[in-house]
C-alpha cells in the first residue's frame, strides 16, 4: 500500500499530485478549480465564519470518519447560528506513513458529505509532518454561510419556550467510544454524523429562538451554557429524552450520562409555544428528524441552571460537569 | 452584711423557665431586686443578705433544659427594692442568646394530659416552659410568641393568666395554648372530606396516615400489620431501607429489643431521637421482615409530642413513623404540600394548623462503644452550638458535603451546624439547603463573610459556594474536613493522627480518597496511609453495583491462577457485563481508581451474596455488619454485645491479613490477602456471617496495627467518616486501642460521617482567611 513520505508536502511535483489525484479528483469544483493563491468568492450578502479543527480517533468509526465529521461539523455550527452554508476550506495535516488508500477514502467521503450538503470546498492545504509529530490525520476546516434574515440565539430565548431535539442522544460519543476501545454492545451504536443544514431549513420559521448543535459535552453542556447566557432555568422531562437502546445500555455499564455525551448530527432547538408544534411536525418530517421529541422548556426561575424531572417526579440537577462524572457517593 | 450584685448570664436560659426559676429562689431566699430578659440573656438585680450564696445556687440548680454558657457578676449599688419582680424583656442590638432545640412533651404535661379535670385534658398541643416546640416554630430572634408560628393564636385569659404569673410552669412559655385558643388538629381523607378522631380506628385498620407532627410530617401505619408495612413500602418506592418505629413506652420496647441504660437515657431525653436498638433472641417474629429487611436492629423513639403520646390509645405497642417525604426530596412539612404530594401514599391526613418554620426530621443515634454516635444530627439538637478552641477571625460558612448534608456557621467561639438537609443532587434538596441556610443565618444570627466549601469540583455545595459573592472563599480537603471537625469538638488545636474511613472523597490528586490515615489540625495535615488504590468501574453507578466492584477489585488483586478458581463467584453477573468489565478494566475505560473505605465493605457484601443491588445508599455496608453480628449472637453462648468480647492480647491473629507497602512517605494498605481469603472462604462454603464477622474483626485489626506502624507519638488517636458509623468495626478497633493503650476520640455531637464535615470546613477555613 502507497504512503504518505515526507515529500507528499514538500510543495514539489509529488505534492502538486497528491492534491491532483486525490483532492482535486473527488472535490472538483469551478472556485477550487481556479488554483489560485486565494479563491474569489461572488456574492454580496452578510457573512458568517466559523473554524473547527478535528482530531478524532478513531477515523473511521461506524456511522462516518474524520473527513465526514470535518464537514459536518462546521456545516452545524453555520446552519445553528441561522447561516445558509456555502463554501469549506479544508487544510490537512498528515503524519508520515499514512496509507493513501485511507485518505482517499478520507477524501471521498468529504466529497459525498459536502455535495449532499449543497456546499463546495473552496480552498484547501496539505502539509506533512513527521511521524510521532500528529496522530495519523488532522483536518481543519472553515466555513462561511450567507445570513438572511435569521437572528437567533441565546438572547432570544424566553421563559415558557419548548426545548426540542432532532433526534436521539449520545450516538456518536457511544460509537466513537466502542470503535477506539473495541466494546462490544449487546446492541452496536452508529455515530449520528450528519450535516444539519437541510434538516433546519425545513423546520425554519417564526418562533424558533435558539439552536445548538450539541457536540462536546452533550445536551447537558450545552443546555447549561444558554442557560447562564440567557439567564433562565431549563427544565427536561427525563422520560422525554430520545435514547437508543445501545446508547442506553452502554451507559448503564459504564456508568456514563447521555446528557454529556457527543452527537454530531443532533440539533437542540428553543422555540416559543406557538411555533412548537408545527416545527416538531416538519422536523419528524425530514429523514434526519425522524425520532425529534419535545424534551423539555424554559423557565424563569432559578436562572443558569438545568434541572431534570425524574420519572418518579423529583428534580436532578444536570450541573456543568468538570471532566468525566466523578463518583461522589460517600 | 447586705449587697447588691448586678448578675449576666448566658447560654440557652430563655423559653426554658429560667426567669421563674430566678424568681422562685429569690423568694425562698428573701433577695430583692429584678430579673429580666434581654437579647444577650438574662440580666438580675439582686441585694440582701446572701447574694453571694443566692449566686452559688443559681448556677448550681439550674432547670433542665437550661444550659449557662456565660456568667459574670458585680457589686452595684443597693437600690432598696421592696420585693423582687421579673420585669418586661429588654432588647439591644444583635441577640446572641442561644436558642433552644425542641424538647419532647415533659412528665408534668403527659399527667395533665390525661386528667380528665384539666383544661388540656387530651389537648395535642400541651406544652410548659420545661417543654414543646422552640427551634421549629422559631422565625426570628429573640425567641418570642411574636416571632414564632403561635403569633397566629391569641392567648386565651386562662392560657394568658398563666402566661404572666411567674409561678406558673407556663410563665413565658411562648407555645403555650389551650383547645379554646391554640391549634386544632383535622382528620382528612384521601379525598379531602374531614373526618373524626386522630386516625387511632385507621391505623388499627391497617390504613396509612400521614401526621403533622412537631418538624415535619411522617408516614404512620401499624408497625405489626405486615400487610400495611408492606403497603407502605410499595407506595413510598422505599427499597429496602429501614423504617423508624415509635413505640408506646420503654416497657414495650425492652420487651422486644437489647437496652442498655445509656441507650435507656437516649430514648427518655428531651432529644427524644430514633435510638438504633438490637432486637432480642425471643423477640422471634414479632416484627414483621418488612421493617427492616436482613437488619437485626430496629430504629425506635418514644413519643414526643402529645399528639404522639394520644395516637398510643390505639390498640397497637409499635408504629412504622417513617419520614413524610417522596424518595430522595425534602421532609415536606406544609398541610398544601402533604396533601398535594402524599395522597398517592397516605390514607388519611392528620394535619394541624401550628405552621412548622424549620422543617426537621428525626435525629439518629447509636450507642457505638458506650457512646452516642449521632447518625443523623437534627430535631432536638439543632441549633445547639459546639464551642470552638478558638474565635474565628471572621463569621464562616461551611457548606458541607453533596450527600446527607448539613452546613455549618460560625462566629465568635461558636459553630452551629444546621439539622440534616438530605443529599444535594436533589433540587429540592438543594432548595432546602437555601432556604434553611437565609432562615438558620437569622436564628443564629450569624452572616458570613467568608465560606468553605468542599474540594470535590461537581458537589452542589461547591458549586453553590462558587457561584456565591462572599469576598473569600476557601477550599478543603474532604477527609482533612472530617478529622479536623472531631478535633474541633474536643476543643484540640494540637495535629493528631485521624483514620477517616468513608465512601468518597476528592484527592489532591485528583484521584477519589476513602480510606486515609492523616495526621494534622486545621493548618495542615500529611497523608501518612491509604487504601492502595482500587478500580471503581463505572464511578456512582459500580457505587449501586457492588459485585461490579467485587469483580474489578478480584481481577485487580488476584494472580491469574487464583482468578480461575473464582468464576463460579461471578454467575450473577451477566456474560456481557464481564466482558464489558473486563475491557474497562484492560483500557481503564470509565475506571476511577479509588482509596474507599466504603466501596470496599461494598465489595466484601457482594462477594459473599449478601448485598448485590443498592437500594439506599450504605445498604450493601450495612447489611454486611448485620450479617456479622447476628452470625456472632447466634453462636455466642450469652447474649452479650457481640462486640463487648475483649481480646486475649495474646490471641490476636486475624483471618485475614493486611499487608503494607511503601510509597514514598506514604505506607499503602495491601488488601490482597484479605480479598483472597475472604475468596477462599467463600469457595469454600463457609458462612457468610463467619466471613462479614471476620472480615470486621481483621479490618479493625489491619487499622490498629497501621497505628502502631505509623507511631506518630503523642496525642489521642480519631476515628472518624461514615464507616465508623458501623457499630462491630469501631467496637473493634475499640477494644484492641484500649488493649494497645491507645486513647481514642471520637465525634460528639456531630454525626462521624458528612453531617459533621461542615465544622471542619469553617475551622480550615478559618486558619486559611485573612
Ligand atoms: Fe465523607
Ligand atoms: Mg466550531
Ligand atoms: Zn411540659
Ligand atoms: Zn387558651
Amino acid at each position: 500500500m502507497e504512503r504518505i513520505i515526507m515529500a507528499h508536502g514538500s510543495g514539489g511535483r509529488l505534492s502538486h499530485q497528491l492534491v491532483q489525484e486525490i483532492f482535486q479528483r473527488h472535490l472538483s469544483n469551478d472556485f477550487l478549480n481556479q488554483m489560485n493563491d486565494a479563491t474569489c468568492l461572488p456574492g454580496s450578502e452578510k457573512l458568517a465564519i466559523t473554524t473547527d479543527s478535528f482530531v478524532v480517533s478513531p477515523i473511521f468509526f461506524r456511522g462516518g470518519d474524520i473527513g465526514k465529521l470535518a464537514v459536518c461539523g462546521t456545516i452545524n455550527d453555520l446552519a445553528v447560528a441561522g447561516a445558509q452554508p456555502r463554501y469549506l476550506s479544508l487544510a490537512v495535516i498528515l503524519e508520515e506513513g499514512f496509507p493513501i488508500d485511507d485518505l482517499e477514502r478520507i477524501v471521498m467521503s468529504i466529497a459525498v458529505t459536502s455535495r449532499q450538503a449543497g456546499v463546495a470546498i473552496v480552498c484547501g492545504d496539505t502539509k506533512v509532518v513527521e511521524r510521532g509529530s500528529a496522530d495519523k490525520i488532522f483536518i481543519n476546516t472553515t466555513g462561511i454561510g450567507s445570513v438572511q434574515e435569521r437572528l437567533v440565539g441565546p438572547h432570544c430565548i424566553k421563559p415558557g419556550d419548548y426545548v426540542l431535539i432532532s433526534g436521539t442522544l449520545g450516538d456518536h460519543g457511544i460509537s466513537i467510544l466502542a470503535d477506539r476501545e473495541g466494546l462490544e454492545f449487546e446492541t452496536p451504536v452508529i455515530s449520528d454524523c450528519a450535516p444539519l443544514n437541510h434538516l433546519i431549513d425545513s423546520f425554519y420559521m417564526p418562533g424558533v429562538h435558539c439552536m445548538r448543535d450539541p457536540t462536546r459535552g452533550g445536551v447537558g453542556t450545552t443546555l447549561n451554557e444558554l442557560a447562564r447566557q440567557a439567564q433562565v432555568s431549563i427544565l427536561l422531562e427525563e422520560e422525554k429524552l430520545p435514547l437508543n437502546p445501545g446508547v442506553a445500555g452502554a451507559c448503564g455499564m459504564l456508568g456514563l450520562d447521555p446528557l454529556y455525551l457527543a452527537n454530531e448530527g443532533k440539533v437542540l432547538v428553543i422555540v416559543s409555544p406557538e411555533a412548537a408544534e408545527r416545527v416538531l411536525t416538519q422536523m419528524r418530517a425530514h429523514p434526519l428528524g425522524k425520532e425529534a421529541a419535545v424534551i423539555g422548556r424554559v423557565e424563569e426561575a432559578d436562572p443558569g441552571l438545568v434541572l431534570l424531572e425524574t420519572p418518579l417526579g423529583g428534580k436532578r440537577i444536570v450541573g456543568m460537569l468538570e471532566g468525566e462524572h466523578l463518583p461522589r457517593i460517600c | 452584711m447586705t449587697t447588691a450584685y448586678f448578675i449576666h448570664l448566658n447560654g440557652i436560659v430563655q423559653g426554658v423557665g429560667f426567669r421563674p426559676y430566678v424568681y422562685r429562689l429569690a423568694h425562698e431566699m428573701g433577695i430583692k431586686g429584678w430579673v429580666n430578659n434581654s437579647s444577650h440573656g438574662v440580666y438580675i438585680h439582686a441585694e440582701g443578705s446572701h447574694v453571694p450564696v443566692f449566686y452559688r445556687r443559681l448556677l448550681q440548680e439550674v432547670p433542665p433544659l437550661a444550659k449557662i454558657t456565660h456568667e459574670e457578676y458585680r457589686e452595684v449599688a443597693f437600690g432598696n427594692y421592696a420585693d423582687f419582680a421579673i420585669l418586661q424583656s429588654q432588647e439591644e442590638g444583635q441577640a446572641d442568646v442561644l436558642i433552644s432545640p425542641d424538647i419532647a412533651t415533659c412528665g408534668d404535661c403527659l399527667a395533665e394530659l390525661r386528667d380528665a379535670k384539666d383544661l388540656r385534658y387530651r389537648y395535642p398541643f400541651i406544652n410548659c416552659t420545661n417543654c414543646g416546640p422552640r427551634y421549629t416554630i422559631i422565625q426570628d430572634v429573640p425567641y418570642d410568641r411574636a416571632q414564632t408560628t403561635m403569633q397566629a393564636f391569641p392567648m386565651c385569659p386562662v392560657c394568658a393568666q398563666e402566661y404572666e404569673e411567674p409561678l406558673n410552669r407556663r410563665f413565658h412559655a411562648q407555645p403555650v395554648a389551650c383547645s379554646q385558643c391554640g391549634p386544632a388538629v383535622q382528620l382528612l381523607n384521601a379525598q379531602g372530606d374531614i373526618c373524626t378522631g386522630l386516625g387511632i380506628e385507621q391505623i388499627a385498620r391497617g390504613e396509612i396516615i400521614a401526621i403533622k407532627g412537631l418538624g415535619g410530617f411522617h408516614l404512620v401505619c401499624d408497625a405489626g400489620n405486615p400487610t400495611a408495612v408492606q403497603r407502605l413500602r410499595q407506595r413510598k418506592e422505599r427499597g429496602a431501607k429501614p423504617f423508624a418505629l415509635m413505640a408506646r413506652n420503654l416497657e414495650v420496647i425492652g420487651r422486644y429489643l437489647k437496652v442498655s441504660l445509656i441507650e435507656e437515657e437516649l430514648l427518655k431525653s428531651s432529644a427524644a431521637p430514633i435510638v438504633v436498638l438490637e432486637r432480642k433472641k425471643e423477640s422471634g417474629n414479632y416484627f414483621p421482615d418488612e421493617l427492616a429487611p436482613g437488619l437485626h436492629t430496629l430504629g425506635v423513639m418514644l413519643p414526643y409530642t402529645p399528639l404522639h403520646a394520644l395516637l398510643f390509645d390505639g390498640a397497637f405497642d409499635f408504629l412504622v413513623m417513617t419520614s413524610g417525604n417522596l424518595s430522595g426530596r425534602p421532609l415536606i412539612y406544609t398541610n398544601e404540600e402533604a396533601v398535594r404530594e402524599l395522597k398517592g401514599i397516605a390514607d388519611y391526613f392528620l394535619l394541624h394548623n401550628r405552621d412548622i418554620f424549620h422543617p426537621c426530621d428525626d435525629s439518629v443515634v447509636q450507642v457505638i462503644g458506650d457512646e452516642a454516635v449521632l447518625h443523623r444530627r437534627a430535631r432536638g439538637y439543632v441549633p445547639l452550638p459546639q464551642k470552638c478552641p478558638q474565635d474565628f477571625k471572621a463569621s464562616i460558612l461551611g457548606v458541607g458535603g453533596e450527600l446527607k448534608n448539613a452546613f455549618c456557621l460560625g462566629a465568635k467561639d461558636r459553630a452551629f451546624t444546621s439539622q440534616y438537609i438530605g443529599d444535594m443532587e436533589g433540587y429540592e434538596n438543594f432548595q432546602r439547603f437555601r432556604q434553611e441556610l437565609a432562615s438558620f443565618q437569622k436564628v443564629v444570627q450569624i452572616v458570613p463573610e467568608v465560606v468553605a466549601y468542599d474540594a470535590h469540583p461537581d458537589f452542589q455545595t461547591t458549586q453553590f459556594a462558587l457561584a456565591g459573592s462572599w469576598p473569600q472563599k476557601i477550599k478543603v480537603q474532604h477527609h482533612h474536613a472530617h478529622l479536623v471537625s472531631v478535633l474541633g469538638e474536643h476543643g484540640i488545636t494540637a495535629p493528631a493522627l485521624g483514620v477517616v474511613c468513608d465512601g468518597t472523597g476528592w484527592g489532591e490528586d485528583r484521584r477519589i480518597w476513602g480510606f486515609e490515615f492523616l495526621k494534622g489540625n486545621a493548618e495542615g495535615y500529611r497523608r501518612l496511609a491509604h487504601l492502595e488504590y482500587l478500580p471503581l468501574p463505572g464511578g456512582d453507578a459500580g457505587a449501586k453495583h457492588p459485585l461490579r466492584i467485587a469483580y474489578a477489585y478480584g481481577k485487580t488483586l488476584l494472580s491469574e491462577q487464583e482468578w480461575l478458581m473464582t468464576e463460579r463467584l461471578w454467575e450473577r453477573l451477566a456474560a456481557a457485563e464481564q466482558k464489558i468489565l473486563d475491557q474497562q478494566l484492560e483500557k481503564r475505560l470509565q475506571i476511577f481508581e479509588t482509596s474507599s473505605g466504603g466501596r470496599l465493605f461494598d465489595a466484601v457484601s457482594a462477594l459473599l451474596g449478601i448485598c448485590t443491588s443498592v437500594t439506599y445508599e450504605g445498604q450493601a455496608a450495612i447489611e454486611l455488619e448485620s450479617k456479622a453480628a447476628q452470625w456472632f449472637c447466634k453462636n455466642s453462648e450469652d447474649e452479650l454485645s457481640y462486640s463487648k468480647i475483649s481480646p486475649k492480647i495474646d490471641d490476636l491473629e486475624p483471618r485475614y491479613l493486611i499487608e503494607w507497602a511503601e510509597d514514598g512517605e506514604c505506607l499503602i494498605l495491601k488488601v490482597k490477602e484479605l480479598y483472597w481469603g475472604i475468596i477462599q472462604d467463600v469457595l469454600d462454603g463457609k458462612e457468610p456471617g463467619f466471613i462479614a464477622y471476620h472480615f470486621h474483626d481483621s479490618l479493625a485489626h489491619g487499622i490498629v496495627r497501621t497505628v502502631l506502624k505509623l507511631q506518630v507519638g503523642e496525642g489521642p488517636l480519631v476515628l472518624t467518616g461514615g464507616v465508623f458509623q458501623n457499630k462491630l468495626l469501631t467496637e473493634k478497633v475499640l477494644v484492641l486501642c484500649k488493649a494497645f493503650g491507645i486513647q481514642v476520640i471520637r465525634a460528639k455531637e456531630l454525626p462521624p460521617g458528612d453531617g459533621g464535615l461542615a465544622l471542619g470546613q469553617i475551622l480550615i477555613g478559618n486558619e486559611r482567611c485573612s
